[in-house]
């Protein structure tokens, strides 16, 4: 019926101290995510500063989970970053079982979202979300889908 | 400990292909224009609506429903002939001053006609959908519609976030369901139209399509599809209501199909050559007629759901499938009412939905037959010389049907359909009645009742804007219908439904 919109997350996640500097340039990022339909399982963040990471050929820079205790809009972290471009990835793992469950099509039955919150209609790019952070801190909001 | 739960999480879970949005309903950001196409759209059709009273049938309801009130009968209504006709179509167009520009974007209007023993009453609910809700709470258009580009509409998460449930019904294991086709059946209650929620057929089947035109099986079950760009869901629902089954078969590429046909021994699934080529706006907006791929025949074996055989042939399209039937070689044949190239398919009627009081002719709607040999790597399509015709309803199903009914298009100025047709297993025309220019018959439903066959379905005064119910005795279609019911007020014109007896 439709073109089919594949986007590909990273298969790898783990910190990466690269993007990481002294207090002297630090940055804190605030992430505050919004519309979180259901209160279970664990949200998932993922921080990442390139393309490669994006999608998961290399590694990200940060990572947070954290339990889902209302709808509450939730509030995270990342303190201490560099200057540099990054993107955020997030993922609700509703039922707390380590996977974003998916029907049979292939859609997503739990909710994500990432940064910028693009509206698009086939895999989000790198360049769909990614944003600069200088050495200001800097909040952004990610709607959750 | 967190972050090896983080690794669980996202290394299993976000690995490479395993999040695939949809598509089907999933648009690209609009960004909000200067003057809002939406606004203009809602002006011009109040306008027009003042002095063309045919585009009552494109008129919003209001989110409440309408009814319950009696009709007007007149005519000679069956003692025995007892039940609800319920019927689904768009109901709602406009929202906070903005109008939709496709017929099939509006919200799922469910309407019972109850044949009962004091008359014949009515009554009209939405389904109260998830985007029908959010909707209904803002009071504005929160997502893209199938075929209009909703400015700053919100992302959706999958096809269920618009899903409008608006297309048809289903009766099954004494549940009853409004259904889409992009997204989930939604169970209603027959009787109160209240809804009840979204199916889950099967957890791997959540929010999956499941398209508005399942065909019965001699045992009760039901066939049914889904299709999400190449990938093909044929399911299998029994008598009382459980999944049997549920098979994914890979398709060589996309493209559009709305209905399907059965044959005693195959399904045979028909996807059109419309194909989403641009990647803003909406569904329907998106799509581009690729006549260099032609049709595709997928013609899959009941017995063995995962063993699918496909055919190319000529470039056009259908929404509505007839009969299918196997013949003694083997060969495999269908009907259908088929245009001749996408122009005019994918946006049926919008002008009237625009409030254009004109509309271009489709290319087409002729009945043909297709017949696809054994071995053979093509189908061969054949037309009928039965032209401008729609909502054909067989009278058999799993073989050539003895007699097919259709709906008539008249060459008046809302070209809507106003006649109803017979024709025999040969396409022979038996008899039928035109209602004229001022009508527009929809979906006429055939039944049994003590012994004689009816179609009964609803038809729309479009000079008076009332919309009325009628029933046609087929032994003596020639002569009109034997019974008529009206309501002061028109409805929109809707699509399907389907005729619970008792």
């Amino acid at each position: 019926m439709s073109t089919r919109l594949t986007f590909i997350a990273a298969a790898t996640f783990a910190f990466n101290s690269v993007a990481f500097c002294n207090s002297a340039c630090a940055a804190t990022l605030t992430v505050k995510i919004t519309e979180i339909s259901e209160v279970a399982g664990k949200m998932g963040v993922r921080l990442v500063a390139s393309g490669d990471a994006y999608s998961g050929k290399a590694k990200a820079t940060a990572a947070q989970m954290l339990p889902v205790t209302s709808k509450d809009p939730m509030t995270l972290t990342f303190p201490d970053l560099a200057p540099g471009t990054y993107a955020v990835l997030v993922m609700h793992d509703e039922n707390d079982n380590g996977k974003l469950d998916s029907n049979m099509l292939g859609i997503p039955k739990e909710g994500y979202g990432f940064s910028n919150n693009p509206h698009v209609m086939r895999q989000p790019t790198w360049d769909e979300t990614k944003f600069e952070i200088t050495a200001a801190d800097i909040a952004i909001e990610i709607e959750i889908l | 400990m967190l972050r090896r739960n983080l690794l669980q999480l996202l290394g299993s879970s976000l690995a490479a292909g395993a999040l695939t949005l949809p598509t089907s309903v999933v648009f690209a950001k609009a960004s909000l224009p200067a003057n809002d196409p939406l606004r203009d759209t809602a002006r011009r059709f109040t306008a027009a609506r003042k002095t063309h009273p045919f585009l009552a049938g494109w008129e919003s309801v209001a989110p409440a429903g309408a009814g319950p009130v009696s009709a007007t009968l007149s005519g000679s209504w069956p003692k025995a002939l007892r039940g609800t006709l319920l019927r689904n179509g768009p109901g709602l167009f406009d929202r906070g001053g903005q109008r939709y520009q496709h017929w099939f974007d509006g919200d799922g209007l469910i309407q019972s006609w109850h044949l009962g023993e004091g008359g014949i009453t009515h009554q009209a609910k939405f389904v109260n959908t998830k985007k029908f809700a959010r909707e209904d709470r803002s009071g504005k258009f929160e997502v893209m519609a199938a075929g209009t580009t909703v400015p700053n509409a919100r992302p959706v998460s999958g096809p269920d976030d618009a899903n409008t449930a608006n297309t048809s019904l289903l009766h099954i294991g004494g549940k009853t369901y409004a259904l889409w086709e992009a997204g989930s059946a939604y169970e209603i209650d027959p009787e109160s139209l209240a809804t009840v929620g979204p199916k889950v057929w099967r957890d791997d089947l959540e929010g999956a399509a499941f398209s508005a035109h399942p065909v019965y099986e001699k045992d009760g079950s039901i066939w049914n599809f889904g299709l999400f760009d190449a990938k093909l869901i044929v399911y299998q629902i029994g008598a009382d209501g459980a999944l049997k089954q549920a098979q994914l078969i890979e398709l060589p590429h996309g493209g559009y199909m709305h209905s399907f046909s059965a044959s005693a021994s195959k399904l045979v699934f028909v996807l059109a050559p419309l194909m989403r080529v641009r990647d803003a706006g909406s569904f329907f907006e998106g799509l581009g007629w690729k006549p260099e791929l032609g049709s595709l025949m997928v013609v899959v074996p009941k017995s063995d759901l995962s063993k699918p055989r496909f055919a190319e042939f000529a470039s056009g399209a259908a929404y509505h499938y007839a009969d299918a039937w196997d013949e003694a070689d083997g060969t495999l044949g269908l009907r259908a009412c088929w245009y001749n190239s996408g122009d005019g398919f994918v946006s049926p009627f919008g002008e009237y939905v625009q409030g254009y009081s004109t509309l271009r002719a489709p290319h087409g709607l002729d009945l043909v037959e297709i017949r696809l040999a054994p071995g053979a790597k093509r189908a061969v399509l054949q037309k009928s010389g039965v032209n401008r015709v729609e909502f054909p309803m067989p009278t058999q199903l799993m073989q050539k049907s003895a007699n097919i009914y259709l709906q008539g298009h008249a060459a008046h100025p809302t070209g809507g359909l106003s006649a109803v047709l017979s024709l025999d297993k040969n396409g022979k025309p038996q008899g039928h009645f035109d209602f004229g220019d001022d009508f527009v018959l929809e979906e006429q439903l055939y039944l049994r009742c003590d012994g004689k066959r009816y179609t009964l379905g609803t038809i729309f005064n479009a000079k008076k804007a009332r919309t009325g119910l009628v029933l046609f005795d087929l032994a003596r279609l020639s002569d009109g219908p034997v019974a008529q019911a009206w309501l002061e007020r028109p409805m929109p014109l809707g699509f399907h439904g389907t005729f619970l007896p008792g």
